[in-house]
């Protein structure tokens, strides 16, 4: 192994990863988020780990309510709430429908927690993506309606219970001019306007679901509502195969003369429930009050202190108003307007929305005269970096440079140790911020080999890097690594930061490879940056 | 695609992964909550409009000249929302003596109690009263005291059976009619 010390700085990385996220999230990943992801790639594998689907597997187990929900929808009486449920219950269809429609809500409530503890342990809950983190927890109230609603319906001990506390706070609250809670307070039964209202809810709010999912992906440019095919038949199996091995009980009816001895609590959605029976109304407001502000406000509280977005900014002189960086930019943080100066080189320029801007350095990678990206990681700062980089290593022809982002595995030990061979560590930011010009410096002046480790394709902090990076390697992408680069050199592998082992394993192939490949001319002259220079003519 | 033993292996250990988790899933969605009732519970659930008193009388000749044509209504009332004492006894012991205000930020809403009381399960000689308040008949003057002395007043007595994990239900028959005992 090469002899560069990990600590060096200003040797061993390019342009640093950049800190999205407080201090609190370390621990919280540590002691949290980690030995789950590790579990679940040892079981699935990063490439099918739930854990990173989680947004797109909530989508699909609300669709599948939806769907299961149209047909249960059929059958329910509002005159006789219980009465009908135990009917659709005894069918085998029914009982079938009642089972997946219960699950797969249970399920989308798991997915919707996980997907928010990622986003919380990324720091990705402030700065441009708070808006997305504002309507996520609104979709998460929004969820916790529907689901309040339909434990209602069904009008057994549980939703009896439901309805009974729920009806307990919200008439602390100066909304009603009647209280909710004299709904129950007859000895023959709860009115059928209740139901009414009630089915109305569960029906016309996911409605609202759909509104504030709109909004939730509208900050991002390619939302994924879908998980790849296979973890998406996977997930269906396992809920089907779920729903009809172990259905789903129907409690006793609700009797409003009666109080349970025991109730089949619901925790993804009744989790308050025990709190509601063991403290006073106006405490368990307080608590709910506590919770709620204090999500709606984790923009503001949980992040870096004393950090700003340092936002991408674009060379008018470079820009040649290709609409690649536009295209690329996963948060449409890129607008092509008309240049306030002419210039022949195109009547449009990339600008860029400071507001929407999350500084991932991707158009950095996108643009092939290096005019734009985050201050201190365009292009040519990349270059310049490594161009001091490789003044510092000294690199022999069999050495292999581990170009690594940072928010992943990055240059870690164990992937250095385990490894072996002759690798020279290069941490970087998202591996959709290289520009491929570094990757070709490196080759041209001396490595033997590029081995660019990026995070899996669905866990990356900036949601398109290793995409990006794939695409201008292998696909001709504009901004793409040229033909005159050996592409046998240079090996793009994703994997996720608790797969070091499997990591380190694919680079030491890799590192056998280019050994088998033999040595190549070193150029100690090269000037990438002069040769991406926007011609002249072009310029007014 | 060849197909090896350590494919199958993987595949097995998901699926019993995934049964694991769901099993989760299916726990964690029915956990049994609660423990065995011993108390009987008596819940009363009362509200009326009828505590609303209203005085009016006519203005004078004096009065509506004063007014503009448009405002000149022949009568003006007052109205208040009597505070009510709501007294419940089981034989001899007081189990709840409590004064309902009117709620509302101009204290102007419909009298209103919801609370559930424990009891010792058993045969009860229930006795509850449900009328204005003492203290606002004693300051009570003018019209306002005899609009008192007709407000109506509701009391019920009964042997009842309290039961176990049972709610015994005290209501006002319609909008503040007669006292009732469910259950």
């Amino acid at each position: 192994m090469n002899d560069i010390p990990l600590s060096s700085s200003a040797t061993s990385r390019a342009h640093p990863a950049i800190v999205t996220r407080p201090g609190t999230a370390a621990g919280l990943d540590r002691w949290g988020w980690r030995p789950a992801d590790w579990l679940f790639n040892r079981v699935f594998g990063s490439k099918w780990s739930p854990l990173y689907q989680s947004g797109v597997l909530a989508v699909t187990f609300l669709v599948v309510t939806l769907v299961t929900g149209l047909y249960l929808f059929l059958f329910y009486k509002v005159g006789d709430p219980y009465g009908s449920v135990a009917a659709i219950d005894r069918g085998l269809v029914g009982g079938f429908m009642r089972s997946v429609h219960r699950y797969a809500a249970d399920l989308a409530m798991v997915a919707v927690a996980l997907h928010a503890l990622k986003m919380l342990v990324a720091g990705k809950t402030w700065g441009p993506r708070a808006t997305t983190w504002i309507s996520g927890i609104l979709l998460v109230g929004t969820l916790l309606i529907c689901g309040w609603t339909g434990l209602i319906m069904a009008w057994d001990v549980q939703g009896q219970l439901v309805a009974i506390e729920g009806a307990r706070i919200f008439d602390l609250l100066p909304i009603f001019s009647e209280p909710i809670g004299r709904s129950f307070a007859r000895a023959e039964g709860v009115p059928e306007s209740f139901f009414f209202m009630n089915l109305f809810l569960h029906l016309a709010v996911p409605l609202g679901l759909l509104a504030l999912f709109w909004l939730h992906v509208t900050r991002v440019a390619r939302p994924c509502l879908r998980p790849p095919r296979g973890i998406e038949r996977y997930a269906l199996g396992i809920l089907v195969a779920g729903a009809i091995l172990v259905p789903v009980p129907l409690p006793p009816e609700a009797d409003l003369l009666s109080v349970p001895a025991e109730v089949p609590l619901d925790l993804f959605y009744a989790f308050w429930l025990p709190v509601a029976r063991n403290v006073s109304p106006g405490v368990h407001l307080a608590l709910w009050s506590i919770a709620v502000v204090g999500l709606f406000s984790v923009p503001w509280w949980w992040r870096p202190r004393g950090f700003e977005i340092a936002a991408s900014h674009v060379d008018e002189g470079s820009c040649t108003g290709c609409t690649t960086c536009y295209q690329d930019c996963p948060y449409d943080a890129i607008n092509m307007v008309d240049r306030e100066v002419p210039s022949r080189a195109s009547a449009k320029v990339a600008r860029v929305d400071p507001a929407l801007c999350v500084s991932c350095g991707i158009c950095s990678g996108s643009c092939a005269p290096m005019g734009v990206g985050p201050p201190g990681r365009t292009g040519r700062e990349q270059l310049r970096a490594a161009n001091a980089f490789l003044e510092a290593a000294a690199l022999r022809p069999s050495d292999v440079v581990l170009v690594a982002c940072g928010n992943g595995l990055g240059t870690a030990p164990a992937v250095l140790d385990a490894a072996g061979g002759s690798i020279v560590p290069y941490e970087t930011g998202c591996s959709g911020s290289v520009h491929t010009s570094v990757i070709e410096l490196l080759l041209r002046r001396g490595a033997g080999g590029v081995f660019l480790l990026t995070c899996p394709g669905r866990d990356c902090l900036y949601r398109e890097g290793p995409k990006w990076l794939h695409e201008r390697v292998y696909n001709d992408r504009e901004a793409d690594l040229r033909d005159r680069v050996d592409k046998r050199r240079v090996r793009i592998a994703s994997f996720s930061r608790t797969e070091a082992a499997a990591a380190a394993s694919a680079l030491a192939a890799f590192c056998d490879e280019v050994a088998a490949l033999g040595e190549k001319p070193v150029e100690h002259e090269v000037k990438i940056d002069l040769e991406c220079e926007v011609p002249v003519e072009l310029v007014v | 695609m060849s197909w090896s033993f350590d494919d199958t292996r993987r595949h097995l250990g998901r699926v019993a992964f995934s049964a694991l988790l769901f099993g989760a899933v299916v726990v964690l969605g029915q956990v049994p909550f609660g423990a065995p009732v011993e108390d009987a519970f008596l819940r009363l659930a009362l509200r009326t409009t009828e505590a609303r008193i209203e005085i009016c009388r006519d203005r004078t000749h004096a009065e509506l000249e004063a007014l503009p044509a448009h405002m000149r209504q022949p009568q003006i009332c007052d109205w208040h929302i009597v505070p009510h004492r709501l007294l419940v006894r089981r034989g001899a012991e007081t189990v709840l003596d409590r004064v309902l205000e009117p709620a509302g930020a101009r204290s102007d809403r419909p009298l209103a109690f919801d609370e559930q009381i424990a009891l010792a399960p058993g045969t009860a000689e229930l006795a509850i009263s449900f009328e204005p308040a003492e203290a606002v008949i004693a300051s009570a003057s003018g019209a306002l005291a005899v609009a008192l002395a007709e407000a109506p007043r509701h009391a019920i007595s009964r042997t009842i059976e309290l039961q176990a994990g049972r709610i015994v239900l005290v209501r006002l028959d319609g909008d503040g009619g007669t006292l009732v005992i469910d259950g």
